[in-house]
């Protein structure tokens, strides 16, 4: 097998990650044909050859003999992906695991479920949500579009960026929490980033959990579209009742695939996907892996994103730690640099760093950014 | 990205309007994998959005017809009955006679329930059932809704473009669907909306923007199916187009039926101005198909025994009919691939299933 050859589609990564895999020239080679250093896989991911290759591979089977391969492949393809990912993730059992497109799409499921609590009278007005004030613009559009608009109540604590350490995140959430207790109010679910976007940060998640359990939430609810391939995450470890992890940004699948784990304890018969097919009443796992019709070949790649990071030294492990190592070096060189700081300690980056830019550029607001 | 996908999704606006006869600012293209029963969902979801609130009041009704497409079934049991709703079936006679059997029932259904005082909310019909497969008459069903008073008529045109007409002026619903990767030649999968009011279930940073604009996003995923343009220029290669291409599908599929149930010695299922592209013909009753499951069976054993891919539809006889009724029918379809071999090959493998005193009950 030529390694050399498994370009990743139209980006070649940093020489270091591959460790020998590339020559200098074929890595200057890639950068010139396309032009532009680019230095935001965190927005869209990035998938080598031998993965997009499978993928295509997929595609041509399900589009050559589409009934044939609904009622042969489908499905046994999307239940390896599955166990897959629960081996992935430390997860229990594979029906605790959902294939869904994006983390768009696990927010919608969680929070549709809480909206039909509240429809039929589990849930009381003014029952909160609570999630960092940080948390991702188009999560917050779904609290908006499911949870606000019925007059249910939303908790967002502060976040202080430049960020000097995780107590100061841990303090605001708890003193949030005791205010809201103190008022009597019950809080459903704790929504939270596990590396957040914009500014990219990594929150204590196992502690803020733990938080939310002393406190009385309901459910947690950790989002971590940045998740698998740039963090740890160990399902036992972090001990919340949902997480979401896209694996097109940071392990290797083409756009998109992701999964929501729903741990066991939860009620699962509340749990539907917003599409209704078919499968509607089998379970969350079941009814997610057909929708209608379409394409579900990246669904289907899991297994060979795995295969591909076991060829690295370390699996997915030390590519982690290197894509950290590497990216705390290149934000420390480009503080230095121009004369500015890092947005927040190390130790809570993970393959992304914030580096404040020089003040004399005059960015004076979102649009100017 | 966003920007440039929004004039990707204009230029698909354009290319489709001469097709569908529609307002721009009514028309929305989801740059999205696009999913038959995504018309359901998004508009059920809009309704339970709303209607938990303002809309729908414990009682009120949907109404569709009893050969509704299964999954369109549950999405309104999941977000309408679920809510309180009341769910009218029209009953659905097949094989079918004429367009004025549908609308009498659907009718008759409508003046039932407005003499009971219950207000019919949506009317969800769809343009070309699944199986069985037949076409309806929408324009007068959906005359029928507004002199009964429904307050909103979605069609669901699973099959629609390049199936049938598709045309939003003549049809005059509030809310049309349908797929474009059935009959329009686009990969799977494609699907356009016209809306007037909706919201998706996929909440992005264009919430609020009305459905056109939100659903261009819906997260990170594949939009490549954007090939809308490219499907127009395919179809125009052809001698009148994609109208060309349904006329020949619709004559050669009917022949083909016709063909089939003289070699079989049964029936078809309707009409053939009752057919789009797709005709349901009926299968000999030898074979003995008692149940959905015998229907399956016989599917997977043509697909594998004869390399024939067609479904089959279990039509459960009434209490009245003789024992030698017609319990299954295949629902044939004609595209610009196929060949006249395709439909011999069928005719023989039933033909032989016969010969050998094949039955379901036996054999598989």
């Amino acid at each position: 097998m030529n390694h050399s050859k498994d370009l990743f589609l139209g980006v070649r990564p940093h020489l270091s990650l591959l460790y020998g895999y590339l020559t200098e020239e074929e890595r200057k080679e890639a950068q010139e044909k396309v032009g532009v250093a680019r230095i935001n896989n965190g927005s869209f991911g990035c998938s080598p050859a031998s993965v997009t290759s499978a993928l295509q591979q997929w595609q041509l089977k399900w589009l050559r003999q589409p009934d044939r391969f609904y009622f042969n492949e489908s499905h046994k393809g999307i239940l390896k992906s599955r166990n897959t990912v629960k081996d992935l993730i430390n997860a229990e059992d594979v029906d605790e695991i959902s294939t869904v497109d994006n983390a768009t799409t696990a927010v919608a499921i969680v929070l549709h479920q809480m909206q039909w609590a509240f429809s039929e009278g589990r849930f009381k007005k003014g029952d909160a949500v609570i999630t960092l004030q940080c948390t991702y613009g188009a999560v917050k559009n779904s609290i908006k579009a499911y949870f606000e608009r019925a007059g249910r109540y939303v908790i967002e604590v502060p976040f202080q960026f430049p960020v000097n350490s995780s107590e100061e995140i841990i303090n605001e959430f708890l003193m949030a929490l005791v205010k809201e207790k103190g008022s009597g109010r019950r809080v459903r679910l704790a929504l939270i980033d596990h590396v957040t976007s914009m500014p990219s940060v990594v929150p204590p998640v196992k502690k803020l959990v733990e938080v939310c359990r002393e406190e009385g939430v309901d459910q947690v609810f950790i989002d971590g579209a940045h998740g698998v391939g740039c963090v740890d995450v160990d399902m036992q470890e972090i001990g919340a009742d949902f997480y979401t992890s896209n694996l097109h940004k940071w392990f290797f699948c083409p756009a998109s695939v992701a999964f929501l784990y729903c741990r066991k304890s939860v009620a699962h018969s509340e749990l539907h996907h917003p599409m209704v097919s078919h499968d509607y009443g089998k379970g969350l796992a079941i009814e997610s892996c057909w929708i209608g019709t379409r394409d579900y070949s990246p669904s289907l790649v899991v297994p060979s994103a795995v295969e591909f990071t076991n060829r690295f030294e370390g699996g997915i492990d030390g590519i982690k730690r290197r894509n950290h190592d590497a990216v705390v070096e290149m934000g420390k060189m480009l503080a230095k640099a121009w004369g500015t700081n890092l947005g927040s300690p190390p130790d809570m980056c993970t393959s992304m760093i914030m580096v404040g830019m020089p003040a004399c550029l005059g960015v004076s607001s979102d649009d100017d950014a | 990205m966003s920007v440039a996908l929004g004039v990707t999704s204009s230029s698909e606006r354009e290319s489709k309007l001469e097709c569908f006869s529609a307002s721009p600012e009514n028309f929305s293209t989801p740059a999205t994998a696009a999913i038959e029963t995504d018309g359901g969902s998004f508009i059920l979801t809009s309704f339970e959005d709303l209607g938990l609130w303002i809309w729908i009041m414990k009682g009120d009704a949907v109404i569709t017809l009893q050969s509704a497409y299964g999954a369109v079934k549950n999405s309104i049991k999941a977000y309408f009955e679920r809510a309180g709703g009341y769910v009218i079936e029209v009953p659905f006679q097949f094989p079918v006679n004429s367009s004025e059997e549908i609308v009498n029932e659907f009718q008759m259904a409508l003046v039932k329930e407005k003499a009971s005082d219950r207000r019919v909310r949506l009317a969800l019909i769809h343009h070309v059932t699944s199986m069985p497969s037949v076409l309806l008459p929408v324009k007068k069903l959906v005359e029928v809704c507004r002199e009964e008073g429904v307050d909103q008529v979605f069609i669901d045109g699973a099959h629609g473009v390049g199936c049938v007409d598709v045309d939003m002026q003549e049809i005059g619903e509030d809310f049309y669907t349908s797929n474009l990767h059935k009959w329009f030649v686009c990969p799977a999968s494609e699907v356009n909306h016209t809306f007037r009011t909706a919201s998706s279930y996929g909440v992005s940073h264009d919430y609020g923007k009305g459905l056109a604009i939100e659903s261009c996003w819906i997260g990170t995923r594949d939009y490549s199916p954007l090939v809308i343009p490219s499907a127009v220029e395919f179809t125009n290669r052809f001698e009148g187009g994609i109208d060309g291409i349904k006329r020949r599908n619709h004559d050669a599929v009917v022949e083909k039926g016709k063909m089939l149930a003289k070699a079989w010695g049964t029936n078809l299922g309707s009409p053939p101005d009752m057919c789009a592209s797709m005709i349901m013909v009926g299968m000999p009753a030898c074979l003995g198909v008692s149940s959905d499951d015998d229907a399956l069976k016989l599917r997977i054993h043509l697909r594998e025994k004869f390399g024939v891919e067609v479904p089959i539809y279990y039509r459960m006889p009434k209490h009245e009919e003789v024992a030698k009724t017609t319990t299954a029918y295949a629902r044939v379809s004609h595209q610009v691939y196929n060949k006249v071999d395709d439909y011999y090959k069928f005719r023989d493998a039933i033909n032989q299933l016969v010969c050998d005193g094949f039955t379901c009950a036996r054999s598989l």
